[in-house]
Parts: C-alpha cells; sequence; structure tokens
C-alpha cells in the first residue's frame, strides 16, 4: 500500500473523464455511459482489496 | 516526523485529485477520497502497531490486566474502521447510511465493552 495507488486512481479517472467528454460531445451518451460504468468497475476492484487489506490490518492491530 | 509529513502530503495530494475529478466523475472522485484516507491510515498504521505492542507487553507482564485492555483496543478499532466508512457515505450525500454505519459501530462497541461493565458490577457487589 503506498501514495502510488492515489496516482494509480486519479490517473483512471481522469482518462475517464476525457473519454466521457469525448463520446458525450460526439453524440455518443450510450458509450460515455459505459465508459465511465467500466472506470468505476476497474476502480472499485483495486480499491476492494485494498480496504479488505486495511480492515484485516486493523483487526489485528486492535483484536487482542 | 516524517510519518506525519508522508501522510499530510498524500492528504494534500489526494484532496486536490479529488477535486480535479469531482466535476466530471463524482463517483471516481469519491472513490479516490475513499483511497486517500485508506492510504494515510495504513500509514499511520506502522505507529499504531507500536502503542499496542507496547500495551500487549504490558498486559503479558501483568501490569495491566488483558481482560481490561482488550476491550478499549477493540473499541479503538471499531471505532476507526465507523469512521472512515460514515465519511465516506457522509461525502456520498447519504446521511442514512453513514447513521446506520455509526450506530452499528456503537452498539459493536458497547458490546466489546461489556466485560468491562460486568467486571464493574463484580467489584460493586463484592463491596456490598
Amino acid at each position: 500500500m503506498d501514495v502510488d495507488l492515489i496516482f494509480k486512481i486519479a490517473a483512471v479517472g481522469i482518462l475517464v473523464a476525457v473519454l466521457n467528454i469525448l463520446l458525450s460531445r460526439s453524440g455518443r451518451d450510450d458509450q460515455a455511459l459505459m465508459t465511465s460504468i467500466a472506470g468505476l468497475v476497474v476502480v472499485l476492484v483495486v480499491v476492494v482489496r485494498e480496504i479488505s487489506a486495511l480492515f484485516d490490518l486493523i483487526r489485528d492491530l486492535f483484536g487482542f | 516526523m516524517e510519518i506525519v509529513s508522508r501522510a499530510a502530503a498524500a492528504a494534500v495530494v489526494g484532496s486536490i485529485l479529488a477535486l480535479l475529478l469531482r466535476k466530471y466523475t463524482p463517483e471516481l472522485s469519491l472513490t479516490l477520497s475513499l483511497v486517500t484516507g485508506v492510504v494515510i491510515v495504513w500509514i499511520s498504521a506502522t505507529v499504531a502497531s507500536r502503542i499496542t505492542d507496547l500495551l500487549r507487553r504490558l498486559a503479558e507482564n501483568g501490569a495491566l490486566e488483558s481482560i481490561y485492555v482488550s476491550p478499549v483496543m477493540k473499541c479503538v478499532g471499531i471505532g476507526m474502521i465507523t469512521q472512515l466508512a460514515s465519511q465516506v457515505c457522509r461525502d456520498a450525500q447519504q446521511g442514512s447510511v453513514a447513521s446506520a454505519v455509526e450506530l452499528c459501530g456503537t452498539l459493536c462497541a458497547l458490546y466489546v465493552s461489556m466485560p468491562l461493565i460486568d467486571a464493574l458490577l463484580t467489584t460493586v457487589e463484592k463491596l456490598l
């Protein structure tokens, strides 16, 4: 777990935002929605693993 | 000292990036702020582990009774997890979910601290 994770999520977010704007400007709103949903799923897959690791760590630390 | 500076840097960078994403992809902005919180808690866990090691050693040596220390530490852990989750829910403007998580955390903390209340009651009964 490192600060790199923040930059990784932010990179995915910026990419999704740019794709979203491009697709919705060219009139393909359905694909824009799909792009943002796909980005969210990718990010969540990464994040859920890290959150589970953090909660395990807290349980190990504070559970006597 | 360097742990605080790392946490502060991560917090500032994460907040600015979340602010950048808020206008275009609000859900990813929320995820980013959640990840920032997780990273900061992870950084501070190295300090917390030292503290819990000390307390554990005190409990093993008999300076503190482990039956009294364990509920306190468990309450701290429950509080950390509850706070993290409820603040994220509140950021997503889901106040009702946040209060539900807090309610669950409160009940669990009360349940965990039941041995303490029990010990207090036994002491009072012995005195009377």
